[in-house]
């Protein structure tokens, strides 16, 4: 071991641009570095030699000040030591003035938070131990088949758990499916048959027909499963598990305007497509073949009342319906009353093909209601359409497209309801409130889906139109509880199609968690983090702030309420680490002390100098690389800024910015990614945290006599680099125009 | 056609009034499909209008477009439901001029242009009687026996009329009488009462059928009139004639500008020949030809201006009808822009439509090959290039109420009602309220759509 290396570019204008004479004798100075190079191109071969040669001396850290690894990739496996890249280039001297004495100073301080994270972060330990290779698909419909299919191919033991008697789901009930090969054109028959005999004929998959998950404990990897069968209950280890629940259809009987319930010649699309297996089409009433068959689209779907969002599925099962019947009847009439017909995609193929009969009768328009006539006649009131504003259609069978809602369950209020029970078991203060949650949340207790012996509730948490939430724009498939995937319907109203792929990307995302929690390594969104954080328990307080805040239900609880950790569940994320008013959680790379550290390590000019230090805490995922490639684009901003990586908003401790306000920064400014119902938040909670966090810090600061507006959020996109440094200039000024921090110097 | 749908009295809103709460609400309206009339659009030229997914591109480039009430995006439900009603009391139709801009950027191929064709053809048929002649103009097939209908009725007409001895020999002042017995018996007199006849029947059935369309007109626009009282009639007709000679309307078709000049070729070439059969038809009375021997001369005035009118006849039909075959590569070059071959035709025009260049034209060519041979006294065929002039001319009077050569009807009428009433198309109203720079509309080439 040789101390800290430190090798410092000169290409890229950094060498024109810097003093590179003044870095070098500021990282000699620095405590534990060892040898200090300047190298005029690093990316040169000359330059690699450079590395190869620093690298085989065995320092115990290398800091290379250049650009960011992101745009450049320097070192290779050769060099086993931590490598700190600092990027001189983009940070300091392509969006700052060249040859300036602040951004000398600004790479300087960059320098130096480099070399302090170097000599500070302890060498991570994975956490490895057995896992169990078997994947437990919840749910025995299309997607679960193709996820179980999936896994089953990839060599992976499959447990598939079917609540119905039999596999299929909804697509047992499903004779015919709208095309799925080109030209898109032509019904098909279904490819259930096919499907579950591929399935049952694979030496590696079980199937438990019949039968429910009871209850789900342990982690990735390592999961205790317990199944109620028809004989009794089974219990079995599974590493991932994949929720393939599917949906129930939106229930017609909260439509009382379309008809449903007041005439049996009202149905839905899943009464019909049992109706049209059967043979001609007859209106229930009286028997008589439904000549005249109207399709009122988006029964209860893009409704703020109902279902707010498009089910996309229905539109070609009408399609499909459609044709069905004219084929059967080659004389009756199909009406389609649409707000606007999807058929997304190539699948456009095949509304046209419908388009095609001339007896297909389309419009757009919204259905008032549907009027049942004394004599039992049906009419659809149209409104809205170019039909006109208010035409009737007369019909002899009106069908409702109804939407898809997942089935899933409700965690939330699961988890009150088993909180409350707990809490009446216990005795003590609150018994009237708890009886009362009981009363009003009792009609759920059979509903629970996989029954998850989890601090956060036995399911998954659902988003604001009911689906298991996860980070959906990157992600597919994720959930908030790692090793949990969902696939098919329940995670997004899908068609077959989407199904099936939706059941191979779970399954492959099942296998990817066993084989991380077999490293032990951290899954999305930073794969491939091996450590987990560590509690100095000694000093724990039992809050619960860590167990109520994990956004992945990672820690449990004792009977003492002290955290226990499960580590494959952990993201790494930090928000434990922002949570903590004890500051008793850190990561060996990232933890309270190397962080106010680095706040600590920028000289504050007094004062009289007239200029400013701002602290940026800077996110990551989004903000951190918008930074980066600002400067890449030569995007200028203030140079009084100081910025330092945080692993998420959420994962800022206040005390960082006590500390800042403290040390004399002028102000603080958190770039994070936008939070809210959409939240684009790589780790779902963060920038909500921060947001509720950073009104206390402003209280706290209004207590000191400081003006709140020195603390700010800012919320990055990715896409937003280059806006990004006109916000900051803003923030700067509007700093400047509240003076310098009074405790400066203090 | 069967009426299928119940009273119609406000499909075309044009108030700015609509929303103003009735006291009463009405009756739900019935809408039921009709299936024979899609079948029958769909033979005649509406073949893809069943691909309108109604996205309103045709109404977003249509320069006739009202404000409240897309053309031809409502007119194309309309006929996928064969709601005939609502079709035969539109005026918009008659508005169009088939610039076929909808039909170039229609994203299903759904021809528009093509399908108001249809559905003028639809409305001349509804409006016309007797509906078994109205449904023999339609389709090929009745072609075949109204032209031997009216080569019967001219051979019928010169036999009954040889007792009276009145000769084309006797007018021309006692010149050589003619050598083919057969031939001679096509005497101006019979002429002018066959003509004469047939022509009161057109007017009769056309007269009849713009006095229907107009109720139906009044009926429908004006429950909701945009104005208080009514332009004068002769302004009304004055504006109406303008738009006619003038040719205006054509010009802001971005994808058919041309047909402007070809079409005023075909108008004006009509023209000219009529007034000089006016002058022929009238040779005895009329002072300013007596005097004169027949055949006219090739210097005489009026026989020089229909030779020109005739030529002007024959070169419009030309550039309308090579226009029309030219469609495809100028509106889809490289036949690149469509995805959806055979779906996304270019039109080259229903049959209506070339049974009425046809007809024009070979009255014309007729007329000019009888006119050659005439002059070089080729006397064996210059009889049977006149009996086919002569058929020719009574099949084009015999389809005129029922062709769509009627549009020189119905569409002045629908100019009149519109100039009448003041219903202004979204081009006006884009004239008058905006700036003139933007006023300047660029015009893009298909392969320039976005």
């Amino acid at each position: 071991m040789s101390g800290i290396a430190v090798l410092l570019c000169e290409g890229c204008e950094l060498g024109s641009a810097l003093d590179m004479g003044a870095l070098t004798r500021l990282a000699s100075g620095q405590q534990g570095v060892g040898t200090v190079k300047s190298v005029p191109c690093l990316c040169s071969e000359a330059g690699a030699d450079v590395l190869r040669e620093c690298a085989s001396d065995e320092p115990s850290a290398m800091v290379l000040g250049a650009c960011a690894a992101r745009f450049m990739p320097l070192t290779t496996k050769d060099c086993r030591c931590r490598i700190e890249r600092v990027a001189l280039r983009e940070l300091a001297v392509w969006s700052h003035e060249a040859r300036h004495d602040e951004t000398q100073a600004l790479a300087g301080d960059y320098l130096r938070m480099g070399l302090i994270r170097a000599l500070k972060s302890a060498a991570p330990e994975p956490d490895v131990r057995e896992v169990e290779r078997t994947v437990l698909v919840v749910g025995g419909g299309a997607a679960g088949i193709a996820a179980a299919l999936a896994a089953a191919g990839a060599g992976y033991r499959v447990v598939v758990v079917e609540q119905g008697a039999e596999l299929g789901g909804w697509l047992r009930e499903t004779k015919r499916l709208p095309p799925s090969r080109a030209p898109y054109r032509d019904l098909e028959p279904s490819p259930l048959d096919s499907l579950v005999n591929e399935l049952v004929s694979l030496p590696l998959v079980t199937v438990h027909a019949g039968a429910t998950v009871a209850r789900i404990t342990g982690e990735p990897g390592r999961f205790e499963v317990e199944l109620r069968t028809p004989g009794g209950t089974t219990a079995l280890r599974a590493g991932g598990i994949v929720q393939a629940t599917g949906f129930t259809p939106y229930d017609a009987n909260r439509l009382p305007h379309l008809g449903y319930g007041d005439s049996p010649d009202v149905v839905t699309t899943f009464e019909l497509e049992r109706m049209l297996a059967a043979g001609p089409v007859c209106r229930p009433s009286n028997g008589q073949p439904a000549r005249r068959i109207a399709f009122v689209q988006c029964a209860g779907s893009r409704d703020p009342a109902h279902l707010p969002y498009c089910s996309t599925v229905c539109c070609r099962t009408t399609l499909k319906q459609a044709l069905w019947a004219r084929e059967i009847d080659p004389d009756c009439e199909a009406y389609v009353v649409a707000k606007d017909l999807r058929s997304p995609g190539v699948h456009e193929a095949f509304y046209r093909r419908a388009q095609e009969d001339p007896l297909v009768f389309f419009t757009k328009g919204e259905v008032r209601r549907v009027k049942v006539g004394k004599s039992g006649s049906l009419s659809v009131e149209i409104t809205g359409g170019l039909l006109g504003d208010d035409v009737e259609l007369p019909a002899d069978l009106v069908v409702l497209a109804v939407g898809m809602v997942p089935r899933a369950s409700n965690n939330d209020a699961l988890r009150e309801l088993s909180d409350a029970r707990a809490a009446l078991a216990k005795g003590g203060p609150g018994q009237a409130a708890a009886e009362e949650t009981i009363r009003r949340l009792e009609v759920l207790a059979d509903t629970g889906t996989l029954g998850l012996g989890y601090r956060q509730g036995p399911d998954l948490p659902l988003d604001r139109y009911g689906f298991p939430d996860s980070h959906f724009i990157c992600f597919p498939y994720e959930t908030r509880r790692t090793g949990i995937y969902t696939a098919g319907a329940v995670r997004a109203p899908n068609d077959l199609e989407a199904c099936c792929i939706d059941g191979q990307g779970a399954a492959l995302k099942a296998i990817q968690a066993i084989e991380h929690a077999a490293e032990g390594l951290a899954m999305h969104p930073r794969w491939g983090d091996v450590a987990p954080p560590t509690f100095n328990l000694q000093r724990c307080t039992q809050c619960k702030r860590c167990t109520e805040e994990c956004p992945f239900g990672t820690l449990d609880e004792d009977e003492r309420c002290t955290p226990k950790l499960n580590s494959t569940r952990c993201r790494r994320c930090g928000i434990c680490l922002g949570a903590c008013p004890e500051r008793i959680i850190s990561f060996p790379d990232y933890s309270i002390d190397i962080v106010s550290t680095l706040v600590k390590s920028v000289p504050i000019p007094d004062e009289f100098e007239e200029s400013p230090r701002i602290l940026v805490f800077a996110c990551e995922n989004d903000a951190y690389p918008a930074l980066e490639m600002a400067g890449l684009h030569r995007h200028t901003y203030s140079a009084y800024v100081r910025v330092i990586p945080v692993r998420c908003l959420g994962s800022v401790n206040v005390i960082w910015i006590a500390d800042a306000m403290a040390m004399g920064y002028d102000g603080v400014l958190l770039l994070g990614c936008k939070p809210g119902d959409d939240t684009q938040c790589h780790f779902m909670r963060g920038s909500d945290l921060m947001a509720t966090r950073s009104e206390n810090v402003k209280q706290k600061l209004t207590q000191l006599a400081l003006e709140d507006e020195r603390v700010r959020i800012e919320y990055v996109a990715i896409t937003d680099f280059s806006t990004l440094g006109g916000r900051i200039d803003a923030f700067v000024e509007r700093i400047q125009e509240i003076g310098l921090n009074p405790f400066k110097d203090v | 056609m069967v009426p299928s749908v119940g009273d119609e009295t406000t499909m075309v809103k044009r108030s700015p009034h609509r929303d103003s709460a009735p006291a009463k609400k009405p009756r739900p309206k019935r809408v039921v499909p009709d299936r024979e009339v899609v079948r029958r659009l769909l033979g005649s030229g509406g073949d893809a209008m069943g691909q309108c997914m109604q996205c309103a591109t045709c109404s977003a480039v249509c320069e006739l477009t009202p404000d409240d009430a897309p053309f031809p995006r409502k007119e194309m439900l309309w006929a996928q439901w064969g709601l005939v009603d609502r079709l035969v009391s539109d005026v918009d139709i008659w508005l169009c001029h088939e610039c076929h801009d909808c039909t170039v950027r229609c994203p299903r191929g759904a021809r528009p242009g093509d399908v108001m064709a249809a559905l003028r053809q639809a409305c001349v048929s509804h409006y016309s009687f007797p509906q078994g002649l109205a449904r023999a103009a339609a389709a090929p097939a009745g072609l075949v026996w109204i032209v031997l209908a009216s080569a019967a009725l001219l051979a019928a007409a010169s036999i009954g009329w040889d007792a009276t001895g009145v000769t084309v020999a006797e007018l021309t002042g006692g010149g050589t009488r003619i050598a083919i017995p057969f031939w001679t018996r096509f005497p101006h007199g019979l002429l002018i009462a066959l003509f004469l006849t047939v022509f009161a029947f057109d007017v009769a059935v056309l007269g009849l059928g713009m006095r229907r369309y107009w109720r139906a007109l009044s009926a429908t626009a004006l429950s909701a009139p945009t104005r208080a009282t009514p332009n004068a009639w002769g302004q009304s007709l004055r504006a109406a004639l303008g738009r006619i000679v003038w040719h205006d309307d054509f010009a802001s078709c971005q994808h058919e500008a041309r047909r402007r000049f070809g079409h005023g070729l075909v108008v004006y070439g009509t023209v000219g020949l009529m007034v000089v059969d006016l002058w022929v038809v009238t040779a005895r009375q009329n002072p300013l030809l007596s005097g004169l021997v027949y055949p006219l001369g090739l210097a005489d005035p009026w026989k020089l201006l229909a030779n020109l009118a005739g030529v002007a006849l024959v070169m419009g039909c030309v550039m309308m009808g090579i226009e029309r075959l030219r469609r495809r590569e100028r509106w889809f070059p490289g036949g690149k822009w469509s995805g959806l071959e055979g779906v996304r035709r270019a039109p080259s025009g229903t049959y209506g439509d070339w049974l009425l260049l046809g007809l024009i034209s070979t009255v014309v060519l007729t007329g000019f090959v009888t006119e050659g041979l005439h002059l070089f006294r080729v006397d064996e065929l210059r009889y049977a290039a006149y009996a086919a002039h002569l058929v020719s001319v009574t099949t084009l009077f015999v389809v005129l109420p029922y062709s769509k050569l009627a549009h020189l009807a119905y569409r002045t009428l629908a100019f009149l009602f519109v100039e009448r009433y003041g219903l202004r198309r979204r081009a006006a109203v884009r004239a008058e309220t905006a700036p003139a720079a933007s006023c300047a509309q660029p015009k893009l080439s298909p392969q320039e759509v976005p």
